[in-house]
């Protein structure tokens, strides 16, 4: 996985499972040996053959990279050759939909543009919801397929499946609403926008002037959010109040009880849970078993009961 | 948490993890107020109010009700409300002298049960809007 200073010299990782031997992607790739510099591994005109990508996984590498200018034309063979070809593997498929995610939020969050991401997000919640949905997904087999470093596009990729798949096992069964769903948790932490790297990525506790920063993200997402037509009500506290605690003891507003939306409650327990479960630059990941011991221990006082019930059951499946 | 103590066992260590990440250090007790420009002055007083609904919900009905100040400036004024309200909603008051002004939350917290404390500024109110009301509420 691409560290910030890759991504500052304009390259951005691809994860090599969506790359399929003689179709054509259409921009160049790029390789990162360990301790050297990136380099061409690929031009555009010649397409992988099977024994490249055979050769790719025996070294174990698991990314390649392409030029951020050439977002837009991977995004696209994402969506036209891997995300909606019947043939390729649920796995496979639900690896380019978090591609695409990341690729196409990083697109829009490089431009300043809450807007465009905004109209990405309903496209991709779209996605999501019917790829999870459909091939009724269980989380045992999407928990592996997910990457668990701590990047922002990672963790609202991941947070938006799991909302999903929870909203689902809670009883909302329209497509429409999960992906409603899945739209406001890619949405949830766009106020982090405005919060430096380098408080985001601290390896030490934030200073009292660096958490009034970080506690200002719920708000300028709302803020920015607010006056889109487009955008529930639900989608919107996904937003503003993924932070708040049912006993009070959350942020913003320290909202408690029937104060916080019930798609914030789902927000909560998945934005912990994948928190804690993805790696940090200065800790392993929790393994999920506890974590979700964790969450059941929080239960009733910061934590939705039947929420943390639902999600406990399909984490308990993760083995 | 750069070094984690190694006794820790694996779930206090995420607890404290979340601690940092997730959950909140005592509200400053100026929350909202850091850029205050003008000197704010007590002015407790019971007001007519109108809340209309927040953005992104606008199918609610406007609200009459009345609500409680605490502190009056140039620039705004906090107030108390026994709903949550959010952040750009707007609110009109009626001051003791019969005009109508109006207000945007800027922030808002929870203070008790139903009681919740918002920090407001003044904007600008149409001027048709001293001459008649904006819409004709719904009641509580
Ligand atoms: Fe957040
Ligand atoms: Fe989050």
């Amino acid at each position: 996985m691409a560290g910030p200073s890759l991504q500052s010299q304009g390259y951005l990782p691809v994860a090599t499972a969506t790359l399929f031997p003689a179709t054509e992607i259409r921009c160049d790739l790029y390789l990162q040996r360990v301790g050297q510099a990136i380099e061409l591994y690929r031009s555009h005109q010649y397409p992988l053959e099977v024994a490249d990508l055979e050769r790719l996984k025996q070294h174990g590498i698991d990314h390649v990279y392409i030029r951020t200018g050439d977002a837009d034309i991977y995004r696209q063979y994402l969506c036209q050759q891997v995300l909606h070809e019947e043939s390729v593997p649920t796995e496979v498929r639900i690896t380019a939909l978090r591609e695409v995610t990341r690729v196409a939020f990083q697109d829009a969050m490089d431009a300043n543009d809450p807007y465009q991401a905004a109209d990405l997000a309903s496209d991709l919640g779209r996605e999501i919801a019917s790829l999870i949905a459909d091939q009724a997904v269980a989380l045992q087999e999407v928990f592996h397929i997910l990457e668990h470093d701590y990047y922002t596009f990672t963790h609202v990729c991941n947070v938006s499946t799991y909302c999903v798949m929870l909203a689902r096992d809670l009883g909302y069964s329209q497509e429409h609403e999960l992906a409603s769903v899945a739209t406001g948790a890619l949405l949830h932490d766009i106020g982090k926008r405005h919060v430096p790297a380098e408080i985001l990525n601290k390896p030490a506790k934030p200073t009292a002037e660096e958490w009034a920063i970080i506690r200002k993200h719920p708000v300028s997402g709302y803020q920015e959010l607010s006056k889109r037509s487009d955008l529930s009500w639900g989608q919107l506290m996904m937003v503003y109040q993924h932070h708040e605690r049912l006993d009070g003891s959350g942020y913003p507003s320290g909202a408690t009880g029937d104060d916080i939306h019930p798609w914030a409650k789902v927000c909560a327990v998945v934005d912990v849970f994948d928190a804690l479960t993805c790696s940090r630059p200065y800790r392993q990941p929790v393994p999920s078993g506890e974590v979700c011991d964790y969450l059941q221990q929080h239960t009733g006082t910061w934590f939705d009961r039947e929420v943390v019930a639902c999600w406990a059951q399909q984490v308990r499946n993760i083995g | 948490m750069s070094q984690m103590n190694p006794e820790m066992s694996t779930c206090q260590s995420a607890a404290a993890v979340e601690h940092e990440f997730s959950l909140p250090i005592e509200t400053p007790a100026d929350e909202g107020h850091e850029d205050r420009r003008f000197p704010r002055f007590s002015f407790r007083s019971c007001l007519h109010a109108t809340v209309y609904p927040p953005p992104g919900k606008p199918e609610q009905d406007p609200r009459h009700c009345q609500v409680l100040t605490r502190d009056l400036s140039r620039g705004g004024m906090s107030l108390l409300h026994k709903e949550q309200l959010f952040p750009q909603q707007t609110i009109d008051v009626v001051l003791q002298d019969g005009l109508v002004r109006r207000l945007e939350v800027m922030w808002c917290r929870r203070m008790g049960a139903g009681c919740y404390s918002a920090g407001c500024r003044f904007i600008k109110l149409p001027d048709a809007a001293n001459a008649e009301p904006r819409d004709e509420p719904s009641g509580e």
